[in-house]
């Protein structure tokens, strides 16, 4: 339903016009414990991203070092350490997560402990991938679908082994895509500012990994992109923060998803 | 000196009168051209009654709020808002001044020895000098015509403005009024010294017009040809009228001519309308019709050529019969639409229909009723699909019956009372496909139903010339009725349980008590202070969390048992000071303003298909304050007004800004507003108006985040900036294209709207890349993490228009 309730129609855009503005913001060092943690159930080394919040738009986040971190299920326990020592990614041993178990992050930084949960729910098969000839000559574009469950898709492209890309840097020739499919229903979304588009060359490689989502993580991520990729529509709502599992005060979200993947070479 | 005038005058067939310090010739009346004049009904006591109806010589059209006034005794009384006057007078010989803004004041000679009914008339003032949209107090007559917080605004004037494509536009006018400010650019929505966006409430010949936008918000339903008398409550609203907690406009359709048929229209670059008018019997009865229909599609579709339909249209028609003396019917409807749809088969809708019959009827000389039946409906439609008829829809609607009483007792004691009984119906919002079937997981959202009984009763008394004191109780008593369904929610607003109530069941009840008092003092001649404190309950509430300008998703509540009526309390003060040439005028209102029980919704509420809606809800309190100073100049070749307004409004809501005060989107401390009407020659007319206000608050983020490679904004309270300080240019030259003796009248109208291009935001956010044309965008691509820059959004930028009014 709400895939129909998606709409655009053209004369909404001819109302309002945007552009770039000077802006002083009132910053406040907040330093707040920032959690960027997911765990999955592929058997691999697992990452928890710890960083500070920072004051200004485009600066480079602060990462938070010397933490205690760890993640059980109440039987378990996995630890994640450091490393590189000072980057405030934290890896575990290879451990995978199982559906029908809670899982808990448990966090020490500088005395102060964070806990939060959560709890993996199963992924639907992804449906075969599909893009198309972009109106920029000899590229192609993705067409996003909305799967029938609750997702979270990303896109990795990458072209650098093409002719004529072997020398450009690795950030022109890669592409990070990313696909939400909410069960919510929100007017902000419905009527989302347009996205800048991601063109690629035939022969790119497409990564495609699908993410499961919990209720908790759906609400999660729906506060996030009402805050980012959904701001600014011309139905625009009241701004707010962005919801959180963590305790204590710390923000982000610890994550527990079910995963599948496949690659792709765009012909 | 009379003699000495008569003597002169009478060979010629000219005879004069008196107005205040003027001596008026005119052409001798001649006996059959008297106003009509009732046999006396004799009654063995002192004082007689004066009693009829006010009405304009040419058209027949009653005259609203107009002075019948006896100098020599101090005494007077105005119009109702069906021309009806009663006046009681010692007996004998009198003259009685009458008076309308617009309109040649008239002496008529008064030999009362019985109650008489004497139906009265004004001519039109054959004026080429530029209307002022804000009409003058009138200090010639009674006291009460100097209310405190109350506009009369002028529906020509209305049309005469610079305006946005040229569309005379009665809300937008009011941004120019002080105490109200629009929400933004392209946006019908308006606060009142401080209120919100729902509390005010809007009467288009008494029924409720629950959403007067069309294309989103650009342009407003009410349009100024189709008005008569548009009258601006800023605070202490009517005993009369309740059910918004922040003001009232209320506002009559022209009746249409009694004597003679006419027409009217007027063509501009978004719409053209057209008006015809005129008697169904002579002198008994007359019709008004007018229609205006957008022709804006095909602009449109040179920037979106995917827009399939777009226009909107309104309707006015207005029915009224004498039935005979002490008997008249009126009956008027508005029908108003908007629709938008696109080649990918969706499509926006929406609509409101008003229909109002009301039955005047005189009891005696000094008791007037008047029984209202009326009915308002507002759709709203989002078609996911147009050929199929699925859509998600809300509405509103109300079906009433109301009596009003007018008691004049004696020019000292003007007493009103009256009672109503309404039912009204809210849809949340539903979605429904066309073919019936059942909508799947989509959630249901109840419907509810509720019915309301309001009695009033109230008196205005004249104490002596200088002092009067208007005082009343309104009570309400709102009845929730099934059928529906109601959540019961914990403290923490999470959902305990659930009741199913059957058609007929009333389960919950509001009662409340509106004390409303208002005093009036003339200090002086021409200088008059007021006081007052009035009680407002306001039992239907909107909901929406959108701070966007453009009416969108938004949808009514009525009170429950987890939504509390909405209360206002108000106390304000004013002073008008008339200078001794009339033609200015200085006014200065100061209030304070409490509102309880006010509405807020927790961050990121899910507003649409959500039956737990009112978990999404959060609630305080708000107060606001301000002082509103205003000089005119109402006469002359220049004419126009100079106001400054101090406003402040806060609000606290659990849950909301960490429960600490925060200021109201509405808190705008500083503004001015000038309006310029300047005649440069007998046909040409020309005005400007600027408009200055400090900035609408907004929510920015204290600092941010980085999150899988997105950038989200931290906010560490709400409303904590100001967008830039907002202000505004606008131009327009009237050129009467007949002399102004001519019947057939036409004139064209030039506008320029944002004269040096303001560009006024309505946002500010932080989630945009460059696209390195000057264009901003949503970043596609998250690696690296991309660079963002902060972003306005504005609406309008220079508009130059122009427009083609006629009259026969």
């Amino acid at each position: 339903m709400k895939k129909q309730l998606i709409v655009l129609l053209p004369f909404l855009l001819l109302l309002s016009c945007e552009k770039p503005a000077d802006w002083d913001l009132q910053n406040k060092e907040t330093n707040l414990l920032v959690v960027e943690a997911l765990l999955t159930n592929e058997l691999k080394n697992h990452s928890v991203k710890l960083t500070h919040t920072v004051t200004d738009i485009n600066q480079k986040p602060i990462p938070v070092t010397g933490a205690a971190v760890a993640v059980s299920d109440g039987n378990n326990v996995a630890v994640f350490i450091e490393y590189p020592t000072g980057s405030g990614v934290y890896y575990s041993d290879s451990v995978q997560a199982v559906i029908g178990k809670k899982y808990y992050l448990f966090i020490d930084d500088e005395g102060s402990e964070y806990v939060a949960s959560d709890e993996m729910v199963p992924v639907a098969p992804m449906k075969s991938i599909k893009y198309k000839p972009a109106s920029k000559e000899e590229y192609y574009e993705i067409v996003f679908q909305d799967s029938s469950d609750p997702s979270f898709k990303e896109y990795w492209i990458s072209w650098s082994h093409l002719p004529g890309y072997e020398t450009e840097p690795i950030y022109s020739t890669t592409a990070r895509v990313q696909h939400y499919t909410l069960k919510s229903i929100d007017v902000n979304e419905m009527f989302k500012p347009d996205k800048k588009k991601v063109y690629f060359p035939k022969g790119s490689y497409i990564l495609r990994r699908k993410y499961s989502l919990s209720e908790v993580h759906q609400s999660f991520l729906r506060t996030m992109l009402s805050e980012t990729d959904w701001r600014g529509s011309i139905f625009d709502i009241q701004k707010g923060n962005v919801l959180t599992n963590l305790s204590m005060g710390a923000i982000g979200f610890f994550a527990v998803s079910t995963v599948v993947s496949d690659t792709t070479i765009v012909k | 000196m009379a003699t000495i005038l008569v003597g002169l005058l009478h060979p010629l067939g000219i005879e004069f009168i008196a107005v205040e310090d003027h001596i008026v010739l005119r052409p001798k009346i001649a006996k059959s051209e008297k106003q009509s004049v009732s046999p006396p009904i004799e009654k063995p006591h002192g004082n007689y009654t004066l009693h009829g109806t006010l009405r304009d010589a040419v058209s027949g059209e009653v005259l609203i709020g107009a002075t019948i006034w006896i100098p020599t005794l101090s005494k007077g009384t105005m119009t109702n808002a069906y021309g009806f006057y009663s006046l009681t007078v010692p007996e004998g010989k009198h003259t009685a001044r009458l008076s309308y803004i617009g309109y040649k004041s008239k002496e008529i000679a008064l030999d009362l020895k019985a109650d008489r009914k004497a139906d009265l008339s004004l001519e039109r003032e054959i004026s080429i000098l530029p209307e002022i949209l804000i009409e003058a107090s009138a200090f010639s007559g009674s006291i009460e015509q100097t209310q405190a917080s109350r506009v009369n605004l002028r529906p020509a004037s209305v049309e005469n403005m610079p305006a946005m494509m040229g569309e005379g536009d009665v809300v937008k006018s009011l941004q120019m009024v002080p105490g109200i400010q629009l929400f933004a650019d392209g946006s019908t929505m308006f606060h009142v010294r401080g209120g919100s966006r729902d509390q005010n409430l809007i009467l288009l010949d008494e029924a409720p017009i629950y959403n007067p936008s069309h294309l989103l918000g650009l342009f407003s339903t009410i349009s100024p040809e189709a008005a008569k008398d548009i009258k601006v409550y800023k605070g202490n609203i009517p005993i009369w009228q309740g059910g918004r907690i922040s003001s009232l406009i209320d506002i009559y359709t022209n009746d249409g001519n009694m004597k003679k048929s006419g027409f009217s229209g007027s063509l501009g670059l978004i719409s053209t309308r057209l008006a015809v008018e005129g008697p169904l019997k002579k002198d008994r009865s007359s019709f008004f019709l007018s229609g205006r229909f957008s022709h804006i599609k095909w602009f449109v579709q040179q920037f979106a050529p995917g827009t399939s339909k777009l226009y909107f249209y309104d309707i006015n028609g207005k029915v009224q019969f004498q039935v005979n003396n002490n008997n008249r019917l009126y009956f008027s409807f508005y029908s108003g639409s908007d629709y938008f749809s696109s080649d990918n088969n969706s499509a926006i809708t929406w609509g409101n229909f008003a229909a109002t019959i009301r039955w005047n009827h005189i009891f005696n000389s000094r008791l007037f009723s008047n029984t209202t039946l009326y009915s308002s409906k507002y759709d709203y439609n989002l078609f996911t699909s147009v050929s199929d008829n699925n859509r998600w829809h809300s509405s509103i609607a109300n079906l009433s019956l109301k009596t009003d009483f007018s008691w004049f007792v004696n020019p000292e004691f003007n007493i009103k009372y009256g009672v109503s009984f309404s039912t009204h119906y809210f849809d949340p919002g539903n979605y429904t496909l066309g073919s019936g079937a059942p909508t799947g997981q989509v959630p249901s959202v109840s419907t509810r139903y509720a019915n309301e009984i309001t009695a009033y009763a109230g008196n205005e008394h004249t104490f002596y010339e200088r002092l009067s004191i208007s005082y009343g109780l309104r009570f309400s008593l709102w009845m929730n009725a099934g059928p529906g369904t109601e959540y019961q929610f914990d403290k923490d607003y999470n959902p305990v349980g659930s009741q199913k109530y059957e058609a007929g069941d009333i389960y919950h009840t509001y009662s409340n008590i509106e004390p409303r008092i208002e005093l009036a003092y003339r200090l002086l001649k021409r200088e008059v202070f007021n006081l007052y404190y009035t009680r407002s309950v306001q039992n239907m509430h909107l909901i929406t969390n959108s701070i966007s300008p453009f009416t969108s998703f938004e949808f009514w509540l009525p009170s429950g048992p987890n939504l509390q009526p909405q209360l206002g309390d108000q106390v304000g003060a004013g002073w008008v000071h008339q200078f001794e040439n009339r033609e200015m005028e200085l006014s200065i209102d100061g209030y304070y303003k409490w509102m309880h029980n006010q509405i807020d919704y927790k961050d990121h509420a899910s507003m649409i298909l959500n039956p737990l809606i009112e978990g999404e809800l959060r609630f305080g309190k708000g107060w606001s304050y301000g002082a509103e100073i205003m000089l005119r100049k109402t006469k002359g070749k220049l004419s126009g007004w100079l106001s400054y307004y101090y406003a402040r409004s806060f609000r606290k809501i659990q849950g909301i800004n960490n429960s600490h005060t925060f200021t109201a989107f509405s808190d705008r401390p500083h503004s001015i507003s000038v309006v310029l009407n300047q005649m440069l020659s007998k046909r040409l007319v020309f005005s400007a108006n600027w408009f200055y206000s400090t900035g609408t608050p907004v929510t920015t983020p204290s600092g941010f985040y980085n999150y899988n490679g997105h950038t989200v904004p931290l906010y560490e309270a709400r409303n904590n900036q100001r967008l830039p300080d907002y202000h505004r240019l606008d131009l327009s030259l009237n050129i009467q294209l007949n002399r102004p003796d001519r019947k057939f009248k036409h004139k064209l109208n030039i506008s320029i709207y944002n004269v040096y291009g303001r560009k006024n935001p309505v946002y500010v956010n932080f989630n945009k890349t460059e696209l390195g044309n000057g264009e901003v965008k949503v970043p596609g691509d998250l690696f690296p993490s991309p660079k963002l820059l902060p972003t306005q959004t504005f609406i309008y930028g220079f508009i130059p228009s122009v427009s083609y009014q006629f009259k026969l």
